[in-house]
């Protein structure tokens, strides 16, 4: 979820990516391709994986978050 | 690290000395790491207490506090019935991690901190559980062959064995094909088929004047997942070959259809076994309106949360019935 926030551009602080407004985690949420676009937020699979392939830089910094956390407050 | 190590808060492996790691992407990008970490219960330290059974035990029962590797049963059963009815897993990295109360009591009592604490330590348990379920349950595919661990097992450690019956390239040969003096031969386990899908075996030499086999051919070729090859150095041997993964479930609908089963899970034949029981409650949720709106459940979203409440209802319920070894394998 960090890394699709990440992927985006900044717009202002109350609006997304900066906030995460409950239609984007329902669309988030969903099951099927009816469920996961919600209003604006076009959460399908097929547009999660062009997101991710387009925003690698994104992805590395979600990933490397994980795992400092995890090194931080597990190990 | 640079605080000393007497100041370090113990972690999930105790007392953190050192780590190092690597992070990688795999084929599909997907990226991980590969490290090593230095505390606690070093595999020296175990050697050294290792013939104490009382030290043995303590450090055995400090380990089972951090590592489990065991699931309830009603979340593999829960699994099967996601797969058997077909409704996708939920995104787990989108749901988010149960927050611990303000106050945190661990504990047995009628206090409200202490039942807010068993009631976060169920939701938290179950957020876990059903991640594991999701995303670590292991079967076997093509990847657990590569490299040098593959050749004598799954690479990915999984204990249990390949399904050599269901998941294995297979090579078909027309039985009337096969000389008399090579059938005996070729009712082992049979070769495998080389990655161009070329047969390993080149010596068959089936007879293609023959009426009887022409008729076998015609059989076999309308089974479905059979295809027929021509081969470039053999253009009039034809041979019956499994191409492609989408074939091989072809074939094994077709092997299980032909054995009265259908493709997917197979409950246990004891009527009194809670498999059985969760199957038929399955069928009924998808029939059973919902009580607010009088609207079917006709969502995979509805379905999985229904499928979900009832089966964790069932958490303590004790499997009964005789399950066989041959049972077991649904799952």
């Amino acid at each position: 979820m960090l890394a699709m926030r990440l992927s985006h551009p900044y717009t202002g602080p109350n609006t997304f990516p900066a906030t995460c407004p409950d239609e984007y985690l329902q669309a988030l949420h969903g099951q099927g391709f009816a469920e996961q676009v919600q209003g604006e937020f076009d959460c399908s699979e097929q547009t999660l994986q062009e997101l991710a392939l387009a925003n690698p830089v994104a992805g590395a910094l979600a990933f490397d978050a994980l795992i400092e956390n995890v090194r931080t407050n597990l190990f | 690290m640079d605080v000393p190590t007497e100041d370090r808060d113990k972690g999930i492996c105790g007392v953190p000395l050192a780590n190092r790691d690597v992070k990688e992407t795999n084929k599909r990008t997907a990226l991980h790491i590969h490290g090593q970490f230095y505390g606690g219960a070093q595999p020296a330290l175990l050697a050294h207490v290792a013939h104490d059974a009382e030290l043995l035990k303590d450090m055995l029962d400090a380990i089972d506090t951090q590592v489990c590797q065991e699931l309830p049963l009603v979340y593999h059963m829960l699994y099967a019935a996601q797969r058997y009815l077909r409704v996708p897993f939920r995104r787990d990295t989108t749901f988010s991690i149960p927050e611990p109360p303000d106050v945190y009591c661990n504990g047995n009592g009628d206090d409200p901190v202490s039942v807010a604490s068993r009631l976060w330590e169920r939701e938290y348990a179950h957020h876990v559980n059903m991640i594991i379920m999701n995303r670590h349950t292991h079967e076997h595919c093509g990847t657990c062959l590569h490299g040098q661990r593959g050749k004598t097992g799954c690479r990915l450690c999984c204990p249990f064995g390949h399904d050599t019956a269901s998941t294995i390239l297979r090579e078909l040969i027309i039985p009337a094909a096969i000389p008399n003096n090579q059938q005996e031969a070729t009712e082992g386990p049979p070769a495998p088929l080389t990655a161009q899908g070329n047969s390993s075996n080149s010596t068959l030499k089936p007879n293609h004047n023959s009426n009887e086999q022409h008729h076998q051919q015609q059989q076999h070729s309308n089974i479905p997942g059979l295809s027929h090859t021509e081969s470039a150095a053999e253009p009039t041997h034809k041979e019956l070959l499994v191409t492609n993964q989408a074939d091989r479930r072809k074939l094994l609908a077709t092997r299980l259809a032909a054995k009265g089963l259908q493709r997917g899970l197979h409950p246990p034949s004891d009527g009194r076994c809670l498999y059985n029981a969760i199957v038929d409650q399955l069928i009924n949720i998808q029939r059973l309106p919902q009580a607010d709106d009088d609207v079917p459940i006709h969502n995979g979203y509805q379905l999985r949360e229904a499928v979900q409440n009832w089966m964790v209802s069932y958490r303590n319920t004790k499997l009964h019935g005789d399950v066989t070894v041959e049972d077991a394998t649904i799952f």
